[in-house]
C-alpha cells in the first residue's frame, strides 16, 4: 500500500514548524513501508485570508462566512491527499478538519527521520493487522 | 486463552487501584486509558479522601501510542506530587503501555531516585525538612490476570520496593492480611472485627488497610513476630516473600471466620502459634460463645418453625466467602451443602487445597465446591439441582432473579452487589456469624411460606 | 457531513467536529472564537482519570431489549456488564417488560496479546449466539485488541452468515479518543448500519423518535405528545430490535441532550428524510416551549402545541414566579457536559441565579451541520456571560475554582464529582436524571431542589468542617489554567 506523509520542516532535518506557521511542506512517498522525499509543497495564502493567528489555525478568517467556507483551512485542503500530517503542534480545529478527511494530525517534537520511521511502522503493523507489541522500547533512550 | 466470561464477577488486575485506595492517603497514579479507573470503580463509597475520579492519569491516546508514553508518565508523577497531599504514590500501568513496551519501572525508580535528591536539596538538605514522599511501582495491565492478583501486587510492590529488612521485632506485633477491599463488600468491617479478635488474646494487630491505617502501619510490617494470612489463596505468595524478603514467618489460615465454632478454632490456631497462655484463649473465647449462644437461643424458634429456610444452600462468590459461608452454615447452622461455586479464577496451584477444606466439615460432611467462572454453566447447574425445597442462595447480583424463578431465598453477598449497602458491617468473628444470620433471616421473614 | 455506514469505524468526535478539552476564558470568548473557528485545543500535562468512550457506546447498546454484547479484552473492560446487567433488569421491572440482553467479555490474557485470540472471539460468539438466541449481536473492541491488531471486523464478517441475526462490529479503542461521548456517536452508528431499515413503503408514521437515557419521564411524555398526536419511541433504553429498524420511519427525531442524539439525528435527517429537531434543549420556561415549537414546525402541528403551552403556562408559570423570589441573587458554579452546561446556565438565568463559573467537561465547537450550539447562541443573544472553562472532568480545577468563588452552589451532572464541592463546603445539587429540568413541572421541582438544598446545609458543612482535601496547598495559589499547555 502507498500512500503520502506531509511534514511541517524548516530544514528537511527537524519537524520546527506549527501547522499554522508552515508556509510549505515535504510531502513524503511511502511505498511498502519505505519513505522518499517526493516533493516541497508551498502554500499560498488566498487573499484576504488572515496568515497569523487565528488565520494562521486555518479557519480562513470567519469560519462559514468567511474565504475558507465551512470552516475549511486552504491549508488542510492542499494536503488532502496525505495520511498524515506531521508538525510541532496542530490545533484541534485543524486536526478536526484533517480527520474529516481521514488524515491523522500528529504534533510531535523530533526529527523528520525518527517520526518517519515510526509512523510508517505504525500503519505498516495497523494496515497488516499486526501487534504493536513492543512498539515503544526505542523511544525510552530518545526521551530521557 | 480469551474464555467466554458470562456474567463476570471479578475486575482486571488494573482493579488493584481499589487495593491502593483502601490504604489511607495512599494514592494510585495511573499509566493508563482515561476511562479505567471510572470503569473500576464501584458507584458507592468510592468518595474517600482520594476518589478515583480524582486519580492522576495518562490518558494515553493514540499519539502516546505511536511516539510513545514515557514523558507524559514522567509530567503526570511530577505534578500528581506537587498537587496531591498523599503519603505513598503507587504508578500502575494498563494495558496499552505494557503491550507496546513503555518500560514504567524504570521511569518511576528513576524518577524516584532523582525527585527525592530534587526535594532534598529544596529542604536545604535539612532531615527535618524534608518530607520523604515514597513513590512505587505495580504491573496490573488487564491481561494480566483478575484484581485478586492485582492486589497481591501491590503488596509485592510494597515489599519489594519500600519495605526493609528489620532486626527489630516488637513482641506480639502480627500482622494481619485478609481479602481484596472493595472486591470484598465488607473488608473494612472484616478487618476490624480480626483486629479486635487478635488484642483480646493480648497480641498487637497490624493492618494497612482503612480508617487510621496507612503508612506509618505500613511501616511497622517489618517489625512484626509474623504474619497472618485469613485467605484460602489470596496473598500466599505475598507471605512467601515476605518470609523471604523480610524474614517473617507466617501463619496461613485459610477460612475466613464466620460464627461461633470457626471463630473459636481460629483463636485457638492463632493463639498456639504466637505461643498465647490456653487458658487466657479459653476465656476468651468462653465469653463470646457464651453471649453468641445467648442470642441463638433467643431465636432458635425463628430457625426451627419458619417455613421458608431450607436445608440446603449453595454459595456463588470467591473463594474466601465460599468457604467461610460453607463453614459456618453447616458446622453453625447445620445446614447442608449441595453444590458450592468458586468464581474467583482461583490459581491452578491453589485449587486442590481449597477444595480439600470444604471436605473438613461437622459429621464427615463434605460440600462438592467446583471453580467456575461461566455463570451460564453455574446457573444451569443451580437450576438443575433439587435442593428438596426453596433453595437458600448466597451469591452475586446476578443471582437475584434466578433465585427468584425458583421461589428461592437470595442475599446478596458478592461482588457485584446492587442489593446492599455496606459501610463497615461484617460476617467475621462471632458478631459477623450474627450479622450474617440477620440478613439471612431478614429475607426469610418477607415471606410467609 | 458525509456518512458511510458501510465502514465500522467513526471518526472520534475530537476530530470529527472539533471539540475541545481544554480552554479557559469568558464564555462570549469562547463562542466568538467558535463563530471564528480560532479556538485551540489545550493539551495538558497532568490529568486526572475521566471516562472511556466504551463505557458511553455499551451503554446505550446494552440497555436495548434482548440483545448481546461481547467485549473482546481483558475483564476491566468488559466489567461495565455487571452494571449493564443491573441497570436492565431494573429499568425493564419498572417498565413492566422483560429484557434479556447479555453483556459477556472475553477475559483476554497474556498469551492472547501475544498470539491473538480472533479464533476464540469467533467461537465465544457462535456459543453466546447457541445459548441466548440475541435478536442482534455487538462485537466490541478495547484498548488491547486494538493495540495488538485483532481483526474484528473479519471475524464478524466471517460469522455474519452463521448467527442470522445483524451483528456488528463496534470500535471502542479507548486510547482512540479523549471525547468520551464519541461513545455515543459509536452506539449509533452501529445501530444504524446494522439494524435500522430503509423506510417500508407508504407507511404513514406519527411516531416521533425520542433518544434519552433512561426514560424517567416516560408516562407524561407518552401523555404530552398524545394530544399532539404523536408517539414518541424511546431510544435505546428498553428499545426493542424490531422497534429499532423502523426509526427511519418516523416523523421527526428529538432527544434530551444534543450530545446524546446528535449523530442519529443527523443520519436519519440525510439519509432518510427524517427531520431532526435541533434546538436549545427542553431544559427550563425557554427551552422546552422552543423545543416544542420547532417540533410543532418539523411535524406540523404548531397549533396544538400552541394551545398545550398555554394551558401549562397558566398552571405552573405563578409557581415558578413565587419560588423565584427565594433564589434571586444565587452564585452558581457549574460542571457539565457542553450539551447541559449552557443549557442549564440558562435555566439558572431564568430563575435568578447568577453563574459565576461554567465548566464544560468538554465543548463541541460546531454541530455535525456546522453550527453554533444552540444553547449557547442563545446565551449570547441574551447578554448573559461568565467565566467558563472546558476540563474534562478534571476534579482539581473545579476544586481550585470552587475554592476561590465560593458559590452558594455547585450543580453537577457527573457522578462523583458533587461530593468534592461538598467538601468544600458548598451546597451541591446533582443534575444526574436527564428529566430533571424537563419543561414546566420539573422545572418547578428542580427550583425546590436548589431551593432546599441552601435553606439546610447542615449535610455539607458538618462534613466539611471534619474533611481534609487531598490537595496541597501549592495547588490552591496556582492559576486554574496552569497545566494547560496552548496548541499554537
Amino acid at each position: 500500500m502507498s500512500y503520502k506523509i506531509a511534514a511541517a520542516s524548516s530544514d528537511h532535518i527537524n519537524i520546527d514548524l506549527s501547522f499554522g506557521a508552515a508556509q510549505a511542506f515535504d510531502i513524503y512517498e511511502v511505498e511498502d513501508g519505505r519513505y522518499s522525499l517526493a516533493e516541497r509543497r508551498i502554500y499560498n495564502a488566498p487573499d484576504g485570508c488572515i496568515t497569523e493567528g487565528c488565520g494562521s489555525l486555518g479557519c480562513g478568517n470567519g469560519g462559514a462566512k468567511g474565504c475558507g467556507g465551512e470552516g475549511n483551512s486552504p491549508k488542510v485542503d492542499m494536503l488532502s491527499d496525505c495520511r498524515c500530517i506531521i508538525c510541532r503542534k496542530i490545533g484541534f480545529n485543524i486536526t478536526k478538519q484533517l480527520e474529516k478527511k481521514a488524515i491523522t494530525g500528529f504534533d510531535v517534537d523530533c526529527t523528520a527521520e525518527e517520526a518517519l520511521e515510526k509512523i510508517t511502522d505504525y500503519y505498516s503493523r495497523l494496515d497488516a493487522h499486526k501487534s504493536l507489541r513492543g512498539f515503544a522500547k526505542e523511544d525510552l533512550r530518545q526521551d530521557f | 486463552m480469551a474464555k467466554l466470561l458470562d456474567k463476570q464477577r471479578y475486575k482486571c488486575a488494573l482493579g488493584a487501584m481499589q487495593t491502593v485506595q483502601a490504604i489511607t492517603r495512599a494514592i494510585p497514579i495511573l499509566h493508563s486509558g482515561p476511562g479505567c479507573a471510572q470503569k473500576l470503580s464501584d458507584s458507592t463509597g468510592g468518595s474517600g479522601y482520594f476518589s478515583p475520579n480524582i486519580f492522576p492519569c495518562t490518558s494515553i491516546n493514540e499519539k502516546d501510542v505511536v511516539f510513545g508514553g514515557v514523558k507524559k508518565l514522567h509530567s503526570t508523577i511530577d505534578n500528581a506530587l506537587k498537587v496531591i497531599d498523599a503519603d505513598l504514590y503507587v504508578v500502575l500501568t494498563g494495558c496499552i503501555p505494557e503491550i507496546v513496551g513503555d518500560d514504567t519501572q524504570e521511569v518511576v525508580s528513576e524518577f524516584d531516585r532523582i525527585s527525592q535528591q530534587e526535594r532534598f536539596e529544596e529542604a536545604g538538605g535539612d532531615p527535618g525538612k524534608f518530607v520523604y514522599k515514597p513513590l512505587i511501582y505495580a504491573s496490573t495491565a488487564g491481561f494480566k490476570g483478575n484484581n485478586y492478583k492485582g492486589h497481591e501486587q501491590i503488596i509485592d510492590a510494597i515489599t519489594d520496593q519500600y519495605l526493609k529488612r528489620s532486626d527489630d521485632r516488637q513482641k506480639g506485633l502480627v500482622n494481619i492480611w485478609a481479602d481484596v477491599p472493595y472486591q470484598d463488600l465488607f473488608w473494612l468491617g472484616n478487618i476490624r472485627e480480626l483486629e479486635k479478635l487478635l488484642s483480646e488474646i493480648g497480641l498487637i494487630p497490624n493492618t494497612i488497610f482503612g480508617y487510621n491505617r496507612g503508612i506509618e502501619n505500613i511501616d511497622k510490617i517489618p517489625h512484626a513476630e509474623f504474619n497472618l494470612l485469613v485467605s484460602p489463596w489470596v496473598s500466599v505468595r505475598n507471605m512467601k516473600k515476605m518470609e523471604k524478603k523480610l524474614g517473617i514467618p507466617y501463619l496461613h489460615y485459610p477460612t475466613l471466620p464466620i460464627g461461633a465454632y470457626e471463630t473459636s478454632k481460629f483463636l485457638r490456631e492463632v493463639g498456639a502459634f504466637a505461643g498465647v497462655d490456653e487458658q487466657k484463649i479459653q476465656k476468651v473465647i468462653e465469653e463470646h460463645e457464651n453471649y453468641y449462644y445467648y442470642l441463638i437461643e433467643r431465636y432458635a424458634d425463628l430457625f426451627l418453625e419458619n417455613r421458608v429456610i431450607n436445608k440446603e444452600f449453595s454459595v456463588i462468590a470467591d473463594a474466601q466467602y465460599a468457604l467461610g459461608i460453607t463453614k459456618f452454615l453447616a458446622n453453625d447452622l447445620g445446614l447442608i451443602p449441595a453444590k458450592q461455586f468458586i468464581t474467583d479464577d482461583t490459581p491452578k496451584e491453589y485449587q486442590a487445597a481449597v477444595r480439600e477444606e470444604f471436605k473438613k466439615l461437622n459429621y464427615g460432611l463434605q460440600a462438592d465446591a467446583v471453580f467456575e467462572t461461566d455463570s451460564y454453566r453455574i446457573h444451569n447447574e443451580i437450576r438443575e439441582h433439587d435442593y428438596h425445597g426453596y433453595p437458600l442462595i448466597l451469591g452475586s447480583y446476578y443471582e437475584k432473579e434466578l433465585t427468584e424463578s425458583l421461589k428461592g431465598n437470595y442475599l446478596n453477598i458478592a461482588w457485584p452487589v446492587q442489593d446492599k449497602v455496606v459501610f463497615d458491617d461484617f460476617y467475621a468473628g462471632y458478631t459477623g456469624g450474627i450479622r450474617l444470620i440477620e440478613d439471612i433471616y431478614t429475607v426469610a421473614v418477607q415471606r410467609f411460606n | 457531513m458525509a456518512v458511510n455506514l458501510n465502514n465500522s469505524n467513526v471518526a472520534t468526535r475530537e476530530n470529527r467536529i472539533g471539540s475541545i478539552t481544554g480552554y479557559i476564558g469568558s464564555l462570549s470568548d469562547l463562542a466568538s472564537q467558535s463563530e471564528c473557528g480560532t479556538l485551540k485545543g489545550c493539551s495538558r500535562c497532568f490529568s486526572q482519570s475521566s471516562t472511556c468512550l466504551s463505557s458511553c457506546a455499551l451503554g446505550q447498546l446494552s440497555a436495548i431489549r434482548d440483545v448481546a454484547i461481547i467485549h473482546h479484552g481483558p475483564a476491566g473492560c468488559s466489567v461495565l456488564s455487571a452494571n449493564a446487567y443491573y441497570l436492565d433488569k431494573v429499568m425493564a421491572k419498572k417498565r413492566g417488560v422483560t429484557n434479556d440482553t447479555v453483556y459477556v467479555g472475553t477475559d483476554m490474557n497474556e498469551n492472547d496479546t501475544i498470539f491473538g485470540s480472533t479464533e476464540s472471539l469467533r467461537s465465544i460468539i457462535i456459543e453466546v449466539n447457541r445459548r441466548y438466541s440475541p435478536k442482534a449481536i455487538f462485537v466490541t473492541s478495547s484498548c488491547a485488541t486494538g493495540i495488538i491488531g485483532e481483526d474484528i471486523d473479519s471475524v464478524v464478517d466471517d460469522v455474519r452468515d452463521e448467527v442470522n441475526v445483524p451483528i456488528a462490529a463496534v470500535h471502542c479503542e479507548g486510547f482512540k479518543s479523549r471525547i468520551w461521548a464519541t461513545g455515543f456517536d459509536i452506539a449509533d452508528h452501529a445501530v444504524l448500519s446494522s439494524i435500522v431499515q430503509p423506510p417500508r413503503e407508504n407507511v404513514k408514521s406519527n411516531k416521533i423518535n425520542f433518544k434519552n437515557f433512561y426514560e424517567s419521564a416516560r408516562p407524561e411524555i407518552i401523555e404530552m405528545f398524545r394530544q399532539f398526536d404523536l408517539e414518541p419511541v424511546f431510544l435505546y433504553c428498553n428499545s426493542t430490535v424490531e422497534e429499532l429498524s423502523h426509526i427511519s420511519e418516523s416523523a421527526a427525531t428529538t432527544c434530551i441532550c444534543g450530545t446524546l442524539g446528535n449523530y442519529l439525528g443527523n443520519v436519519l435527517e440525510e439519509k432518510y428524510g427524517v427531520p431532526y429537531v435541533r434546538s436549545i434543549n427542553q431544559c427550563g420556561i425557554t427551552g422546552f416551549e422552543t423545543w416544542l415549537r420547532s417540533i410543532g414546525m418539523a411535524t406540523g402541528r404548531s397549533e396544538k402545541i400552541e394551545k398545550y403551552i398555554e394551558e401549562q403556562r397558566a398552571v405552573y408559570m405563578p409557581q415558578i414566579e413565587e419560588v423565584k423570589k427565594e433564589l434571586k441573587g444565587l452564585r452558581a458554579v457549574i460542571g457539565m457536559g457542553p450539551g447541559y452546561t449552557f443549557e442549564v446556565s440558562r435555566v439558572l438565568n431564568e430563575l435568578g441565579i447568577e453563574v459565576v463559573w461554567a465548566l464544560a467537561w468538554h465543548y463541541d465547537k460546531k454541530y455535525e451541520n456546522g453550527d453554533v450550539p444552540p444553547s449557547m447562541k442563545y446565551l449570547l443573544d441574551n447578554d448573559i456571560d461568565f467565566e467558563a472553562s472546558v476540563a474534562d472532568q478534571q476534579n482539581f480545577e473545579v476544586m481550585n475554582i470552587l475554592h476561590k468563588y465560593q458559590p452558594d452552589l455547585y450543580l453537577s451532572r457527573h457522578p462523583g464529582s458533587t461530593v468534592w464541592a461538598i467538601k468544600n463546603g458548598t451546597p451541591a445539587v446533582y443534575v444526574a436524571d436527564e428529566y430533571m429540568i424537563f419543561g414546566y413541572k420539573h422545572t418547578l421541582e428542580f427550583a425546590y431542589a436548589i431551593l432546599n438544598s441552601i435553606r439546610n446545609r447542615s449535610f455539607e458543612q458538618n462534613l466539611a468542617k471534619r474533611v481534609k482535601l487531598p490537595y496541597t496547598d501549592w495547588w490552591y495559589k496556582q492559576d486554574v489554567g496552569t497545566f494547560l499547555e496552548e496548541a499554537k
